[in-house]
C-alpha cells in the first residue's frame, strides 16, 4: 500500500469523521422533528451519514452482468470495472442482475401505540423517518422499495418501485395515515405474504405491541416465503426506562384499561416485563432467520440505520 | 398509665397525617397515554400483593411513630399496674443521710439535718409502688447507724424507711464519705439494676478534700466501686449559706499534773469559724457543775482566742471541768469537757548515788531545788505539788516506794538483781523513773540487772564514760522529738536555753536504740543518743545520758533545766492526763488492783443515765480489768465503785468529740462533682421549696418512647430501601 494511498484514505477518514459528528448534531430527533418533508429528512439522514459507509449495505449477489453504474462512496471496490476506468478514466460499477431486483417491502405500523412519544418525536413519527431514510437509501442504490401502512389493516400502500420519482409516493402514503386503531401484525404480515409474489426484504417498522405468538408466527410465514425480514422495533425512551416519579394514572391506548400506579414501586417489576418481552422476540427471531433491531427513539436516526446496516452487511457475508 | 400533660393526647389525631398523605397522593396523580400498557399490566399483577403488603407496613410505621410521638410529649407515667410489661421499669433511689455534727446547725428556721430530712422526705413519698428505696446514714456511732436494706416501696410508700428517717438526729462525729460510699456501692452490687443515691448534706469541706483541696483517694475509689456497680451519687448540698459559728476547740490544764490547793489555769481556745466578727461571745468555765467563772470576749472572724480561768482543787479525786458558750448556730462544739485527777500531792523518791547531807551539791540536791518540794509561797498558797524524799542509793532496797509516783535514780553506781526487780515492778504498775547517768555508775550491773540484753527495763547498754575534765571539749543536744511531750515546750520556747547546753562528759549507748525512742541526741558526727526513752510494763523510763549536776554539763544553771523537770513529771506521773479525756468511740480501760476490787460498778452518762460495769479478771489473775466500750456522745462520764463494805470511790473520763466537725466551711457541689466521678448535683433551695429532682422521670416512659420513634423512623427507612432492594433482587 503506498503512501499516497495512505494519505488518501486518511483524509477520507477524516471527512467522514466531520460529517459523521455533523450528523450527530444534525440527525438528532430532536433537530430533525423541526423539519417538516420526510424526503429532506430522509435526505439529510442518508447523504449525511448512511453513504459513509465503506460498502453499501443493501445488495444482491448474482453474478449474471446487468448493466454499469457510476461508482458512488461506499460501493464495493472489487466491483469497479478496471477496464472501463482504463478506457474511460471513469469508475463504473458493475451491476449483476439479481443486484439490480434487491426489492424492498417497508411495512410500517401506524397503529395507536405507535402515536406515544415523549420527546419531540412520536413513535409513529420517528419510524416514518426511519421508513423514508430507507427508501431514500435504497432507490439511490437504484433498487426497488415499496411501502405498506398498517394497524389493524392495511390502510395504505405504495406498489415496489424503483422509479426516483417514486420516492415522492412513497412519502405520502408513509406520511398520510394517522394511527388510531389496534394493531393486528400477524393478519397484516400474512396479507403483505400473499401480495408480494417475488423474493424481497420486509422492514417492518413497529413497537410490536401485539400477541407475540401471531406476531412471530405471521413474520415466519414471510420467510417461509423465501422473504428476507428486518425488523425495526420502534421503542419510546420512557418504555425502555419507566422514568416517572409521581402517582401517575397510565390510560392504555388501543383498548387496554387505565391503571393508577406509584411509578417507584412498579418500575422494577415492568422494566423486567419489558426486558423480558425483548429478550423473547430477539430469540425467536434469531431462531427464525430474522433480523432484529431496536430502535431506541432516543438516539439519532443515523445511528440506528448504521447499526441495522451494518449488522445487516455482516450477515450477508 | 397517667399522663403529665394530657391535653397533648388532642394531637394523636395526627396520626392520621400519614394515612391521608397516602390518600391525598393517591388523588394528586398525573394522567398519562401509555402505549406499553400490557407490560405495566402484567407488572402490577405480579407484585400487586406484596406491593399492598410493603405499603401497609410502611403506612403502619409511620402511623405509630407519628402516634407514639404525640404520647412522648404527653409524658405518660407507667406504674406496673397499668403496664404489667413495663413493670420491671422501676426507680431504685436510695437516701443517704449526712448525721454528723455539723449537721445539727440552726438556720432561722430549722437545722440543716431537719431540712435534709424534708427533701428526703419528699423524694421518697415521690416513690411509686415497686419502686425500691433504701436509707444510709453517715456521721452516727455504728450501734445507731441504721443497717442499709433495700425496701420495696408499697402502696403507703416506703414506711420502714419513713420511720427510720423520723428517729435520725445529728450525731456528734464527722461524715466519712469513703465509708458511706463504700456501703452504698455495696448495696448497689448486692441489689443490682442501677441506684440512683440521693446525698443530702452539708458537704464540709474537710471531710471530702485534703488541705489543698485535693480529692481524697478513698473517696474516688469508693466511688469508682460505685460506678462499676451501676450506681450513682446525686449530691444536695443542704448547708446555710452563711454560717455563724463559734466554736470551743480546747479546754487543757497548764499542767498536766493536778494537785489540791495548787493554782493552775484551764486554758480555753475559742474559735470563730464564720468570716464576721461575733462580739460579746459569752464563755463559761464550770467545774463539778458549778460555774466558776465566766468572760465575754469578741472574736473575730476567722480568728481564734485562748482565755484562761484559773482555779484551785481543795480536794483530790477526779473533778468534771467543762467549758461552754452561749450557744450560737451549731451548739454541738459549745462545750468541751476534761476528766482532771486531782492529786492530794505527787511523791518523788530520788535516789542518789553521791548523796551528801551536808555539802549541798549532790545531783539530788539540784533536783530539789528545780522541782521544789511543797513549796507555799508567802500567801500560804502551795506552789508545788511534789513531796520529794531523797535517799542515797544504798537504803534504796528499804524505802517505800508504792507511795511514789515516779522514781529519779541520780547517777547511781550499781544496780543489784534486786534493786532492778524492785524497780522493773514498779514500772510495771505505771511509774515513771528519770536517770541520770553520772560517773559512778557501774556499767557491768547496770548492763546485766538492768538493760538484760534488751530484756530489762533499762533501755540500752551503756559505754564508759566519755568526759573531757578540763571542759574545753563539749557538744550541744538536739532534740529529734520535737511533739514529745516532755520536748514540745521546750522546742518552741529557745529562751529556756537548752540549745545552750554544754555537756563535756556523757555515756555512750553501746546497743542499738530504736530511733523512735532517741528524744535527744548530741551535735557529734554519731549523734550520740543522749535522752533515750523505754516503756516497761505500763511504766515508762527516761535515761540522761549525762548527769543532773554541773560535773559534765551546765545544765543544771540553765532555765531548761527548770522547764525540762517541770515537763518530765506530769508526763511520769500521769502520761497523758491519765488516758481519762478521750475521743468520741475510744474505750476506757483501767486496771483495777485486787485491793480496789468493787462488785458493783454503775457508770453514769451525761444524760443522767446508769450503766452497769463489770470487771474482768486479767491472765495472771492478780488484778482486774475494766474495760467501757467507746461513747458516742460527748460529755463526762462518771464511774463509781462500791465494795461490799459500802465503800465507794469514783472515778471519771471525758468524751469530747473532733474540733473540726464545727468548721462549717463546705464543698461546693460543683466543685466535688468536677473532682469526683460518678457525682450528679442537684441543685436545691434550702426554703424548702420543691425541687426538680434529677431522676424524676425514671417513672415516665417519654424518653423510651422518643427512642421509640427514633427507631420506627429508622426501620421505615430501612424497610423502604430493603424492599426496594427486594425487588430488584428478586426480579
Amino acid at each position: 500500500m503506498s503512501p499516497p494511498m495512505t494519505s488518501s484514505r486518511s483524509c477520507s477518514t477524516k471527512r467522514r469523521l466531520m460529517s459523521s459528528d455533523e450528523a450527530q448534531r444534525l440527525l438528532d430527533p430532536t433537530s430533525l422533528a423541526r423539519v417538516a418533508g420526510l424526503v429532506i429528512r430522509a435526505r439529510m439522514i442518508v447523504e449525511g451519514s448512511i453513504t459513509g459507509l465503506h460498502r453499501s449495505p443493501l445488495h444482491g449477489s448474482s453474478v449474471e452482468f446487468a448493466e454499469h453504474r457510476e461508482y458512488v462512496p461506499g460501493d464495493d471496490i472489487r466491483h469497479i470495472d478496471w477496464k472501463v476506468f482504463g478506457r474511460s478514466d471513469r469508475f463504473y460499477i458493475k451491476q449483476f442482475e439479481e443486484e439490480t431486483n434487491l426489492r424492498v417491502q417497508l411495512v410500517l405500523d401506524a397503529s395507536e401505540s405507535m402515536t406515544y412519544g415523549s420527546g419531540a418525536m412520536s413513535k409513529l413519527d420517528y419510524a416514518r423517518t426511519l421508513a423514508a431514510s430507507l427508501a431514500y437509501l435504497i432507490l439511490g442504490q437504484q433498487d426497488a422499495v415499496g411501502a405498506l401502512v398498517f394497524d389493524e389493516k392495511i390502510r395504505a400502500e405504495a406498489p415496489i418501485s424503483q422509479s426516483r420519482s417514486h420516492l415522492q409516493d412513497l412519502v405520502q402514503v408513509i406520511s398520510q395515515q394517522a394511527g388510531r386503531d389496534t394493531t393486528d401484525i400477524g393478519e397484516v404480515l400474512g396479507r403483505v405474504s400473499d401480495r408480494l409474489k417475488r423474493r424481497c426484504l420486509i422492514v417492518l417498522l413497529s413497537d410490536l405491541f401485539d400477541d407475540p405468538d401471531r406476531l412471530v408466527h405471521g413474520l415466519r410465514r414471510l420467510r417461509h416465503a423465501g422473504h428476507d425480514v428486518l425488523v425495526m422495533h420502534i421503542m419510546d425512551p420512557d418504555e425502555l426506562n419507566f422514568p416517572f416519579k409521581r402517582m401517575t394514572l397510565f390510560e392504555g391506548l388501543e383498548g387496554m384499561p387505565e391503571q393508577l400506579a406509584d411509578p417507584d414501586a412498579v418500575r422494577e417489576a415492568y422494566l423486567v416485563e419489558v426486558r423480558e418481552f425483548m429478550r423473547r422476540m430477539r430469540k425467536d427471531f434469531r431462531n427464525a432467520g430474522i433480523q432484529y433491531q431496536l430502535a431506541d427513539c432516543s438516539l439519532g436516526f443515523d445511528q440506528v440505520l448504521r447499526e441495522a446496516l451494518v449488522r445487516r452487511t455482516g450477515g450477508s457475508r | 398509665m397517667s399522663f403529665a400533660n394530657p391535653a397533648l393526647l388532642g394531637f394523636l389525631a395526627l396520626g392520621l397525617i400519614p394515612i391521608l398523605i397516602y390518600l391525598i397522593n393517591r388523588q394528586r396523580y398525573r394522567r398519562r397515554p401509555w402505549a406499553a400498557m400490557e407490560f405495566l399490566l402484567k407488572a402490577m399483577k405480579r407484585h400487586q400483593r406484596r406491593l399492598r403488603l410493603e405499603n401497609l407496613l410502611l403506612l403502619l410505621l409511620r402511623t405509630l411513630a407519628v402516634l407514639l410521638f404525640v404520647m412522648a410529649m404527653a409524658r405518660p407515667t407507667v406504674t406496673s399496674d397499668a403496664l404489667p410489661v413495663l413493670g420491671d421499669v422501676v426507680r431504685q433511689e436510695a437516701v443517704i443521710i449526712d448525721a454528723s455534727g455539723s449537721t445539727a446547725a440552726r438556720t432561722t428556721s430549722r437545722t440543716t439535718m431537719e431540712a435534709e430530712r424534708d427533701q428526703a422526705r419528699q423524694l421518697l413519698l415521690g416513690l411509686s409502688p415497686g419502686d425500691r428505696t433504701a436509707l444510709l446514714v453517715g456521721g452516727l456511732p455504728p450501734s445507731e447507724t441504721p443497717v442499709p436494706r433495700p425496701e420495696l416501696v408499697g402502696d403507703a410508700g416506703p414506711s420502714d424507711i419513713l420511720g427510720d428517717l423520723e428517729q435520725l438526729s445529728p450525731g456528734w462525729l464527722s461524715l466519712s464519705p469513703a465509708a458511706l460510699i463504700s456501703d452504698a456501692a455495696r448495696l448497689a452490687t448486692e441489689e443490682t439494676g442501677g441506684w440512683f443515691f440521693h446525698l443530702y448534706s452539708d458537704f464540709q469541706r474537710g471531710d471530702w478534700l485534703t488541705d489543698d483541696g485535693e480529692e481524697l483517694p478513698a473517696v474516688k475509689e469508693a466511688l469508682e466501686r460505685l460506678m462499676e456497680a451501676g450506681g450513682e451519687v446525686v449530691l444536695h448540698p443542704m448547708g446555710p449559706e452563711r454560717p455563724r459559728n463559734v466554736t470551743l476547740t480546747s479546754l487543757r490544764p497548764s499542767s498536766g499534773l493536778i494537785s489540791t490547793d495548787v493554782p493552775i489555769s484551764f486554758q480555753i481556745v475559742v474559735e470563730n469559724r464564720g468570716i464576721e466578727l461575733v462580739p460579746g461571745v459569752e464563755v463559761e468555765f464550770i467545774v463539778d457543775g458549778d460555774v466558776q467563772g465566766s468572760r465575754r470576749i469578741d472574736v473575730d472572724g476567722g480568728e481564734g482566742r485562748t482565755i484562761s480561768f484559773p482555779h484551785i482543787f481543795r480536794t483530790p479525786g477526779v473533778a468534771r471541768v467543762e467549758a461552754r458558750l452561749r450557744s450560737d448556730d451549731l451548739d454541738r462544739d459549745d462545750v468541751r469537757f476534761y476528766s482532771a485527777e486531782v492529786l492530794e500531792a505527787v511523791d518523788i523518791l530520788i535516789a542518789d548515788g553521791g548523796f551528801d547531807p551536808v555539802a549541798e551539791s549532790a545531783e539530788s540536791d539540784w533536783l530539789v531545788a528545780a522541782v521544789g518540794n511543797d513549796e507555799v509561797g508567802p500567801t500560804g498558797v502551795r506552789l508545788s505539788p511534789y513531796r520529794i524524799d531523797v535517799i542515797p542509793e544504798d537504803r534504796f532496797m528499804s524505802a517505800n516506794l508504792e507511795d511514789s509516783r515516779v522514781l529519779i535514780l541520780a547517777d547511781v553506781s550499781r544496780i543489784s538483781e534486786e534493786v532492778s526487780e524492785k524497780i522493773g515492778e514498779f514500772l510495771e504498775l505505771g511509774g515513771g523513773v528519770l536517770i541520770f547517768n553520772g560517773d559512778r555508775m557501774d556499767r557491768e550491773s547496770w548492763t546485766r540487772n538492768g538493760w538484760q540484753s534488751g530484756e530489762g527495763w533499762f533501755p540500752y547498754e551503756a559505754g564508759p564514760a566519755l568526759e573531757d575534765k578540763r571542759r574545753q571539749d563539749f557538744h550541744h543536744w538536739q532534740i529529734k522529738a520535737n511533739e514529745h511531750p516532755v520536748l514540745e515546750y521546750l522546742s518552741n520556747f529557745p529562751e529556756a536555753g537548752l540549745g545552750d547546753v554544754a555537756i563535756h562528759g556523757h555515756r555512750r549507748p553501746l546497743s542499738e536504740i530504736p530511733e523512735a525512742d532517741v528524744l535527744m541526741t548530741l551535735d557529734d558526727f554519731e549523734s550520740t543518743p543522749i535522752l533515750v526513752q523505754k516503756v516497761y510494763g505500763k511504766g515508762v523510763v527516761l535515761v540522761f545520758g549525762t548527769g543532773a549536776d554541773r560535773g559534765w554539763s551546765n545544765f543544771p544553771i540553765m532555765p531548761a533545766y527548770v522547764c525540762f523537770l517541770h515537763e518530765a513529771m506530769p508526763w511520769l506521773t500521769m502520761r497523758g492526763g491519765g488516758g481519762r479525756n478521750l475521743a468520741l468511740g475510744q474505750p476506757w480501760v483501767q486496771q483495777i488492783s485486787s485491793e480496789d476490787y468493787a462488785p458493783r460498778i454503775t457508770m453514769l452518762t451525761p444524760e443522767g443515765g446508769a450503766v452497769p460495769l463489770a470487771l474482768r479478771e486479767t491472765e495472771d489473775r492478780k488484778s482486774f480489768d475494766l474495760v467501757v466500750p467507746g461513747r458516742w456522745t460527748p460529755g463526762v462520764y462518771e464511774v463509781r465503785f462500791e465494795k461490799d463494805t459500802g465503800e465507794e470511790r469514783s472515778d471519771a473520763f471525758a468524751v469530747n468529740a473532733r474540733e473540726s466537725e464545727g468548721a462549717l466551711v463546705f464543698a461546693d457541689a460543683d466543685e466535688l462533682v468536677s473532682l469526683y466521678p460518678g457525682m450528679v448535683h442537684q441543685r436545691s433551695l434550702n426554703d424548702g421549696s420543691d425541687e426538680s429532682d434529677v431522676t424524676s422521670s425514671l417513672g415516665d416512659i417519654w424518653y423510651p418512647l422518643f427512642y421509640i420513634v427514633l427507631g420506627l423512623l429508622v426501620l421505615e427507612t430501612v424497610l423502604a430501601y430493603f424492599f426496594g432492594r427486594a425487588r430488584r433482587r428478586v426480579e
